[in-house]
């Protein structure tokens, strides 16, 4: 009852110290080592790149996104409350009755090391739960949150983002509510069965654990080497996919709203620019990746009947027909609010101007005379 | 070596199975009832301190499940599912069996040890509830930053307590 005690009082003092030393002196420094490893991880394991950075703001972490996801705000991470477990491991390691100071000063390495791998994850987790929250990049789906938990495995299976998007979900969840209590508690309690070796000789630490101390610094280098080794994504890639990410930034609205999308032509205009433009830049990678998911694609745009017809179809099917970079600008001037309605994602949706508005000029240079009237005979 | 890699084996797969259990605990209402229970507890242990409170069902915005309130005239102390204290009697419990010792020493350690956690878990909402209504300024950091971990470290002062009691030295 002694020791317990003892230990209980050395634990609290140790505590506070490590808490006021934290929060004065190493929790910037910490979060700025992490948010460089975090941004070069994230570069280098994102495929697309959805991330452009991750910063410290004062005691927050913010992850900034592409900038074409103009509804999704960066990500604050507040640190502190997952952080707040390196200072239980290291009250805990410090003042656990028995272990001499050479064992604990391993401990601290080889746990705080795993600690800090952890918090990595974390932070990883909770921006790819972002995304998956915001149903972009890679886990983008047409199922809704709410009906992944009772999607069955063999239906997650067959469904490829969904099944990304429960997972990532999961993973922060796990990180959230379990890992960041039970990791500490984890790399505590050898330490502590190690005390009770006098006891219980079969407790008694081996040879081995130098070999897992080793281990766990071995795997915390590789990753900061992996870090390091990264490159920034190239300025192309990113505009590639920020053009990409457009279109299904636009796809996103549409699922919010329960598919159904009132927008200015020129919002219209823009998408079906970005279709246009992503399309030929669908390699091999992305296709193996994600094909079935840019079917949705295919867009059509039903104009009115008597709008000129360079202005009508913008991309079926993945073919672009009569690209025209002024399209989103003509376009614009269209009165009315065509209303949009979206079908499932391998289907196209299709967009109708439901205000007749005045006939507009045609382009002459890329009309197309599909009439027999008198006025295009001369065009033919 | 071994027996300590199966203990932690024991420790991961007894959290695993509590997680599994916490997760579908969203269909399910348990964790209402120990929410409820552990609220109640608190409201009459204030009662004896000369506090009349009252607990009330209260529905979340957002979440399918309510919390339960804790409350009187002048203050409200909103106790979720997630801050319910449950994962330090989870950390117990798996500590305890994790430890390679008798089926009857890890009774007696739950017995005891679960109970002893339900007391300091009620002294931890009683102690919240003070402080919302003599320094309501500190109240997050007391809540997120400073019993959030020191229920689990309690949870870890009864395991080593248990220890004492029920492994004692070999040569003893």
């Amino acid at each position: 009852m002694r020791s317990t005690l003892g230990f209980a009082a050395r634990f609290l003092v140790a505590y506070v110290l490590f808490v006021v030393l934290w929060v004065g002196v190493l929790e910037q420094r910490y979060n700025d080592a992490l948010a460089s490893v975090c941004r070069h991880l994230l570069f280098a394991l994102e495929e697309p790149h959805l991330t452009t950075d991750v910063q410290r703001h004062g005691n927050l972490l913010v992850v900034s996104h592409l900038p074409h996801f103009e509804q999704l705000a960066p990500q604050e991470i507040v640190t502190r409350r997952v952080h707040r477990n390196t200072s239980l491991f290291v009250a805990l390691t410090l003042t656990t009755p028995g272990p001499g100071w050479a064992l604990r000063g391993l401990w601290l390495a080889g746990g705080g090391l795993l600690l800090a791998v952890s918090h990595v994850g974390h932070v990883i987790a909770f921006a790819h739960q972002h995304y998956a929250l915001h149903n972009l990049g890679p886990y983008f789906t047409t199922v809704p949150v709410d009906r992944l938990a009772r999607l069955g495995w063999l239906e997650l299976w067959a469904r490829p983002a969904a099944r990304r998007r429960a997972l990532a979900l999961a993973t922060a969840n796990l990180f959230n509510i379990v890992l960041q209590r039970v990791v500490p508690i984890f790399l505590w309690l050898p330490l502590f069965l190690g005390t009770l070796a006098s006891r219980r000789p079969h407790l008694r630490f081996g040879p081995a654990l130098g070999p897992l101390a080793v281990g766990a610094v071995i795997v915390l280098a590789a990753v900061l080497a992996l870090g390091h080794g990264s490159r920034a994504a190239p300025p192309d890639t990113i505009e590639g996919v920020r053009l990409g990410m457009g279109a299904i930034a636009a796809k996103l609205v549409l699922e919010q709203r329960g598919y159904e999308w009132t927008a200015r032509p020129r919002a219209l205009g823009a998408s079906a620019q970005a279709v246009a433009d992503l399309w030929p830049r669908r390699g091999p990678l992305t296709e193996r990746r994600y094909g079935p998911r840019y079917n949705w694609l295919g867009v059509r745009v039903t104009m009115p009947p008597d709008a000129p017809p360079d202005l009508g179809a913008a991309c079926v099917s993945g073919i672009v027909t009569a690209p025209s970079d002024e399209r989103p600008e003509r376009l614009a001037l269209m009165p009315g609010d065509p209303l949009g309605v979206c079908r499932p994602y391998w289907a196209s949706y299709s967009a109708t101007a439901h205000t007749p508005g005045p006939v507009i000029a045609p382009d002459p240079a890329e009309t197309v005379c599909r009439t027999h009237r008198p006025s295009c005979q001369g065009h033919g | 070596m071994q027996g300590t890699l199966k203990s932690l084996g024991i420790f991961a797969l007894t959290i695993g199975l509590f997680s599994a259990v916490y997760y579908r605990a969203e269909t399910t209402p348990w964790q209402l009832r120990v929410t409820a229970a552990l609220t109640n507890s608190a409201s009459a242990a204030l009662n004896l301190l000369g506090h009349p409170t009252v607990v009330s069902e209260r529905p979340q915005i957002g979440a399918r499940l309510p919390s339960y309130v804790l409350h009187d005239d002048r203050i409200a102390v909103d106790i979720a599912i997630d801050c319910n204290g449950t994962w330090a009697f989870a950390i117990f419990v798996a500590s305890v069996l994790a430890v390679r010792s008798s089926w009857r020493a890890k009774l007696w350690g739950v017995g005891l040890g679960v109970p002893a956690l339900w007391l300091i878990n009620t002294v931890r909402i009683v102690s919240l509830y003070f402080v919302a209504i003599y320094v309501p300024t500190i109240f997050e950091e007391m809540h997120l930053y400073v019993w959030q971990f020191l229920i689990i470290a309690a949870a870890l002062f009864l395991l080593k307590l248990w220890a004492d009691r029920f492994l004692p030295p070999a040569n003893a």
